[in-house]
């Protein structure tokens, strides 16, 4: 765990669980921007979590909600009304227990001055940049792309060589 | 499929308003119409309830803030109730706990609202 905002600390796992390097593992979907579709990715992202990593509940519970948060973003302002589609991809890099994730569109978010925010509203990229060890978010002319990266997550693999028999 | 369930029951005049599941930008209008369906009754207190609900996004923080900022500055009090990583963590992280009495069981925030 690196820094984070005040008060705010990661879970983490111990280090002898991915001493071992463990298989690299990816998860990819594709589909239609809207709120049906960010619900779905999350239940699917949350098996796949389960299955190839040994989350303890705070740190899977981060992963989602932050997917969650660039997911909903999309969906809500990426195409304005028109449709359009919204790729999710993870990688888990064995080597050094990284998850990569990445929400990409091909529309513009709205731009808006969080200090102009009613209280109620603006909290998807703040929550993205808490939860997450780094959060990039790039806007081009063909769409805006978010890439955050969750450090120091064990493989379910390496976890179990270490398990006592 | 999409399920979000929310139940409204009344200990005196306090409104709880109890949901379950996953709170998200597909969920979070219910939450939000149960919300406002109790708050029209004008309760001494309002109680959401999100005991059972296994995820919270920023769309159901977002129903929270809501109720807590029409019921400033009113006779009704505010409180939420949360416990565990999907619920109460996410209320810290965004600091929304500074801003509204969060209890960790109903049982605890009703107690608290009809004493």
């Amino acid at each position: 765990m690196t820094e984070g905002p005040a008060g705010y600390s990661l879970g983490t796992m111990t280090d002898q669980t991915f001493s071992t390097s463990a298989p690299d593992a990816d998860f990819v979907r594709v589909d239609s921007a809207d709120a049906l579709t960010v619900a779905r990715m999350r239940r699917e992202l949350s098996q796949w979590l389960r299955t190839h990593l040994t989350l303890d509940p705070d740190r899977l519970n981060d992963v989602l909600l932050a997917v969650n948060e660039a997911l909903t973003n999309s969906a809500e302002f990426a195409y304005r009304g028109q449709q359009g589609t919204m790729t999710l991809r993870v990688h888990y890099n064995g080597a050094d227990g990284a998850l990569i994730a990445e929400v990409s569109d091909g529309g513009t978010w709205r731009h808006v001055d969080p200090e102009s925010q009613p209280n109620t509203r603006g909290r998807g990229i703040p929550l993205m940049r808490a939860l997450s060890d780094r959060t990039t978010i790039s806007q081009t002319p063909d769409g805006t792309h978010v890439r955050m990266q969750f450090g120091d997550c064990a493989a379910r693999v390496a976890a179990e060589v270490y398990a006592p028999a | 499929m999409e399920e979000q369930l929310c139940t409204e029951k009344w200990v005196e005049r306090v409104a709880i308003v109890a949901a379950s599941g996953e709170l998200d930008m597909l969920t979070a209008p219910q939450l939000r119409d149960a919300v406002q369906s109790a708050l029209a009754q004008n309760p001494a207190g309002l109680i959401v309830d999100l005991t059972s609900v296994d995820f919270l996004g920023s769309a159901g923080m977002q129903v929270l803030m809501e109720a807590h900022n029409q019921t400033g500055g009113t006779e009704t009090r505010f409180a939420v109730v949360a416990d565990g990583s999907a619920t109460s963590r996410p209320l810290k992280i965004t600091g929304i706990a500074d801003l509204i009495d969060l209890f960790s069981s109903l049982d605890d925030a009703v107690e608290n609202f009809t004493e």
